[in-house]
Order: structure tokens, then C-alpha cells, then sequence
């Protein structure tokens, strides 16, 4: 079996996918780099201030006055008073949330990248794990030997799973070190504030508390392991359905940023809180967002999301060991 | 016939693999799990970070004229007015513009008496704008029409909340220059202009009054600025100034403190 996984290994790296993944990513790093530093220092310049209070301040006094348009939809007002709230709270307890630093991008890159990026990078390697034997014809060649199916295909999905995780370390990885060239390798024992409780009325504070951010960085990534394993999972069924790379890509593709525009505008369809897509962003729970729509809770998403992880694995192994492979 | 290379990666994503996982595990605990409510971080000494730069800081206060809605440039005559001052002294100016549009004057005494990072801002600062009173006035007007008893009520307790408010910034900062920005008359063309222009004057001179013996305070009323120049001034709401509104204001501010 081990070897089996070897082989699998072996293949992805040959054929360069990963490579892309990692290109992708050192382009874009350093893209979202200068974008955030030219926002900090034209902050910085408009309010001709470094002191973190006066720009979170601001913050505050923007978005009282971004709550007092009357066009401004239920939803965005909730949002936007959620979030007065929590910045109010870092000012009371003077904790700096926009502290820059390496640890700081990498948590927010993370953060933000969490129900798209990622995910995409993960499909860049998953819809390619089955289909691609068929479209290099070498999916016969493999079932020839004396090895079972089930077998096969557990050592695909095995692989893949290893590199999920390898993605998920290498986005972290390259974004501390491409942004600390900018903003410094510091921010490990940063404070920050989790366990905000969002509410129909608004914030609860009471279960607040204080965990360096090394930490966060770390728990966020976990949640983002978890949603990323299972979006794999259903490219991986999606690559065995398909046969076609480009196919299955293309799917998840469109499924993932269906689901972007859905959780803009799903907070009154209740029972789309079943759908995979629209719990991906696990990391809201840990910073206290709203959730796309009320009464969604963390293990509320995770336990959706196993389910469809569950049944996309089982339907990939029923189809695989049952497929005409003649064709 | 294994390659090492390949052997290393399997080991370290399957060592990457558990490390995520262990986050997964810890992160799941804490949102689920109840924690004690957190003791405050302790806060440093100073509340007030270094002060060490030699800048000036403007710090305006108030309603949607401070704040600057109708600029289209975004400036406002805060920001008009830090130009002018840069230029003049040769020095860094900060602006920290914490109007917030439809504000009345009770929620901004209230804001002053109860945030203390409001506070700390108002103490740093070394010219202090301040614009308040006219949503109070003008919301009365709408709401009452023609209680004339309604209005004289709401304008005398508008009054006193101003006189408040600017005793309070006066406590919270002793030395800065407090200069109350008067209310213009918008609605100098309609039936009841004439009116309207005789209240706003009324305001104007009241607060002047009222705040006569706190010391380093000066009242600049807009009624002139604007008298001659309405088409000219005003934005396309027929309210807000627009941007050579907010720059005849910023002018005639300038001539006061300079």
C-alpha cells in the first residue's frame, strides 16, 4: 500500500501540477503584499498617523457613519455593527488588530483565502488524480496489475490528501515569508481576540478571550484543512465521474465560486445552509463573523461538510470498482 | 529504486497532515467549548501612545459639515484647512476627523463623557473644530412644523447641551484653540428664508454668548460666507457645501487661526 502511495506521489510531482500550484501562488503573494502595504501607508498618510488607536478610530467613526445611510440593507447593517462592536472592544482593551507583521498577512491571506483560493489550488491537483489516466490511456496499464481496485484508488486519495495538506503549509509558508521582506517576521505572540458570538441582536462578548496568534494561525489552518479535504474529496469523485481533467476542474470550479456569490445572497433561503459551498468559510466561526445565514454554527458546517465528503468518497469507490474501463 | 526526494515529502506532508489536524482539533474545542470570560489584557500605563513627533493635530468634531459629506474631493474644510496650515508652519499636520454624519448634540456629549479613546484623542489635540447644533434645529423644524413653543424648546436645549459640550472639551483639553463652526443658511431662497436666516443668526450669536467666558474659544458663523454665494456653495443636495463651499469655509477658518 505504501509503495502504492508512493507511486501516486511520485506521479503528481512528474506531471508539474504542484508546480503550478506554487507559481501561482509566488506570483500572487507578493501581488497581495504590495496591495496591502500601499493600503497601510496611504492610512497612514490620510490620517497622518502610525498610532493604531486614531486609525482604528476612524475605523469606528466610518462605519458609524456608513450606518447612518438609510439605503443600507438589513444584512450590511448587521455586518457593518458587528464589526463597530469588535473594534470597539480592541479599543477598550487595547489590542492592536491591525498590528503589521508577517504572522498578521499570513493569517489574513489564510483568512480571506480560505472558501476560494485554496480550494481552487487543491482542484488544480484533485481533478487530475483519476482522469488523468484516462486521458494519458495509462488507467489500463494500472488496473492490469495484480492489485486490487479499491486499492488503487484508495492510494490516489491517500496521495492527494498529503498534498492538501502540503498546499495548505505552503500557502502559509510562502505568505510569512514573501510579506515579512515588507512588514517584518514578527507577530507570533500577538494577542488576539476570538470567541465573539454573533448573534440576531449582534455581538456576544462574554466568551471573548485572548490567543497569540501563532496559534490562530494555526487553528485557522486546521479549519482550512478541513474544508480543503473535503472540497478534494469532491473533485477526487468528480475526476473518477468525469474522466476528463478539464471537465472536473471546470465544474468545481464553477460549484466553488457559485458558492462565493451565494453566500452573498442566500441569507433568506434557510436550506441552503446544505449546501457544501456555502460552509466553506469555517474560519468565520474563529473570528466572529456573521455567518451567511443565521443559525449556522460550527458544527452545524462541519458536520455538512462531512457528509458530502463521506458520500462523494464512498460514490467515488462504488463507481471505480464497478466502471467499464474498456471505453 | 524509491526516490528519497519523493520518500522525504510523503513524510513531511503526512507530519503536515497531523499538525493540521491538531489545529483542527484545537480550533473546533475553543469555539465549542465555554470559556471563562476573559480577564482584560492589562492596559499600559499610558494610555496615550508616544507623543514624541512635533506634528499638529487638527481634531474636528460634530456633524455631517465636519465630516464633509457633499465634498466630492472627500476633504472637506478639515482637510482644506490642514493644507493651509502644512504650508503656513512647515510642519506635519494630522487630521482626525471624527464627525460622524446626522450627529446631534446629545450624541456627541454623550460620546465625549463616555469613550475615553475619544477623549484621549480630543487631549492630544492642538485646534479643535467643532460643528453641532443644526440637525438638532432642523429635525425640531421638520417634526414640529408650526409649534413654534416645540422649536424655542428644542433650540434652548440644544443651546445648553453645545455650551456643554464645549465646556467639556475645554476640561478634556486646556490649551488647544476650540473654534465652533456656526450654521449657514441652506434655505436662504425659500418662502420662509428670511425666517430661517434671522434664527440661524439668533444661533450663531447665542453661542457666542454662552461660550464668552470659556476661555480660547471662538465662534465663526457661515451666515455671510454663504449670504451671496448660495448657487455657488452648496452641493447638489441643496444642504451640503460643496468643494468651493468647504473651501470658502477653510479660508475663513484660516483667518481665525492662523
Amino acid at each position: 500500500m505504501l509503495g502504492l502511495v508512493y507511486n501516486e506521489i511520485l506521479k503528481v510531482v512528474r506531471k508539474k501540477r504542484f508546480y503550478v500550484v506554487l507559481a501561482i501562488l509566488a506570483v500572487l503573494i507578493p501581488v497581495f503584499t504590495y496591495a496591502q502595504y500601499k493600503t497601510t501607508v496611504e492610512q497612514q498618510e490620510r490620517l497622518g498617523t502610525k498610532d493604531w488607536r486614531i486609525i482604528v478610530q476612524q475605523e469606528i467613526v466610518d462605519l458609524q457613519n456608513r450606518l447612518t445611510s438609510a439605503r443600507l440593507s438589513d444584512e450590511w447593517r448587521r455586518l457593518l455593527q458587528i464589526r463597530l462592536q469588535q473594534r470597539q472592544y480592541y479599543l477598550e482593551h487595547d489590542i492592536n488588530p491591525l498590528a503589521p507583521g508577517a504572522v498578521t498577512f499570513a493569517r489574513v491571506f489564510l483568512e480571506r483565502s480560505a472558501s476560494l483560493f485554496v480550494p481552487l489550488l487543491v482542484v488544480v491537483v484533485a481533478a487530475d488524480m483519476v482522469s488523468g489516466e484516462h486521458t494519458g490511456g495509462t488507467i489500463k496499464l494500472l488496473l492490469t496489475r495484480p492489485v486490487r481496485r479499491w486499492k488503487i484508488l484508495l492510494s490516489k486519495y491517500l496521495a492527494l490528501q498529503l498534498f492538501v495538506s502540503l498546499i495548505i503549509a505552503v500557502t502559509v509558508l510562502l505568505a510569512y515569508l514573501i510579506s515579512g521582506v515588507v512588514f517584518g517576521y514578527g507577530g507570533w505572540t500577538m494577542p488576539v481576540l476570538t470567541g465573539f458570538q454573533v448573534t440576531g441582536e449582534g455581538v456576544l462578548t462574554d466568551r471573548v478571550h485572548v490567543l497569540p496568534q501563532g496559534l490562530y494561525l494555526l487553528m485557522q489552518a486546521g479549519l482550512v484543512w478541513y474544508a480543503t479535504a473535503v472540497v478534494a474529496t469532491l473533485s477526487f469523485l468528480l475526476s473518477v465521474l468525469l474522466r476528463s481533467t478539464a471537465a472536473a476542474m471546470g465544474t468545481m470550479l464553477s460549484a466553488l465560486i457559485a458558492g462565493v456569490i451565494l453566500t452573498e445572497m442566500v441569507s433568506s433561503w434557510q436550506t441552503a445552509k446544505y449546501l457544501f459551498v456555502v460552509n466553506l468559510q469555517l474560519t468565520d466561526y474563529l473570528a466572529g463573523n456573521a455567518p451567511p445565514i443565521e443559525g449556522m454554527t460550527l458544527p452545524f458546517s462541519l458536520a455538512v461538510l462531512g457528509v458530502w465528503g463521506a458520500a462523494a468518497l464512498l460514490a467515488a469507490f462504488w463507481v471505480f470498482t464497478r466502471q467499464d474501463m474498456l471505453t | 529504486m524509491y526516490r528519497p526526494g519523493i520518500i522525504a515529502l510523503g513524510m513531511v506532508a503526512l507530519v503536515l497532515t497531523l499538525v493540521w489536524a491538531g489545529g483542527f482539533a484545537f480550533a473546533v474545542y475553543d469555539v465549542v467549548s465555554a470559556h471563562p470570560p476573559a480577564a482584560p489584557p492589562e492596559r499600559p500605563s499610558s494610555a496615550i501612545s508616544p507623543g514624541s513627533d512635533t506634528a499638529i493635530r487638527l481634531v474636528g468634531l460634530g456633524d455631517s459639515l465636519t465630516r464633509g459629506a457633499g465634498d466630492p474631493e472627500g476633504l472637506g474644510y478639515l482637510g482644506r484647512l490642514r493644507q493651509q496650515v502644512a504650508e503656513a508652519r512647515k510642519q506635519p499636520v494630522y487630521v482626525h476627523n471624527l464627525a460622524v454624519n446626522g450627529y446631534r448634540s446629545d450624541q456627541l456629549l454623550n460620546r465625549l463623557r463616555t469613550e475615553p479613546a475619544f477623549r484621549q484623542t480630543v487631549a492630544r489635540a492642538d485646534l479643535i473644530t467643532l460643528s453641532i447644533g443644526g440637525n438638532d434645529l432642523r429635525v425640531a423644524a421638520q417634526e414640529t412644523g408650526v409649534d413654534l413653543a416645540h422649536a424655542q424648546r428644542v433650540f434652548d436645549e440644544t443651546l445648553v447641551r453645545v455650551v456643554q459640550i464645549v465646556t467639556e472639551l475645554r476640561a478634556i483639553n486646556p490649551r488647544a484653540p476650540i473654534v465652533y463652526v456656526g450654521l449657514y443658511n441652506p434655505y436662504a431662497r425659500w418662502p420662509e428664508g428670511e425666517a430661517i436666516t434671522a434664527l440661524i443668526e439668533r444661533w450663531n450669536a447665542e453661542v457666542a454668548a454662552r461660550t464668552a467666558h470659556i476661555p480660547n474659544v471662538a465662534v465663526v458663523p457661515l451666515v455671510d460666507v454663504f449670504r451671496f454665494h448660495l448657487d455657488e456653495y452648496l452641493a447638489v443636495d441643496r444642504f451640503h457645501p460643496n468643494d468651493a463651499g468647504y473651501a470658502a469655509i477653510a479660508e475663513r477658518l484660516w483667518q481665525v487661526v492662523r
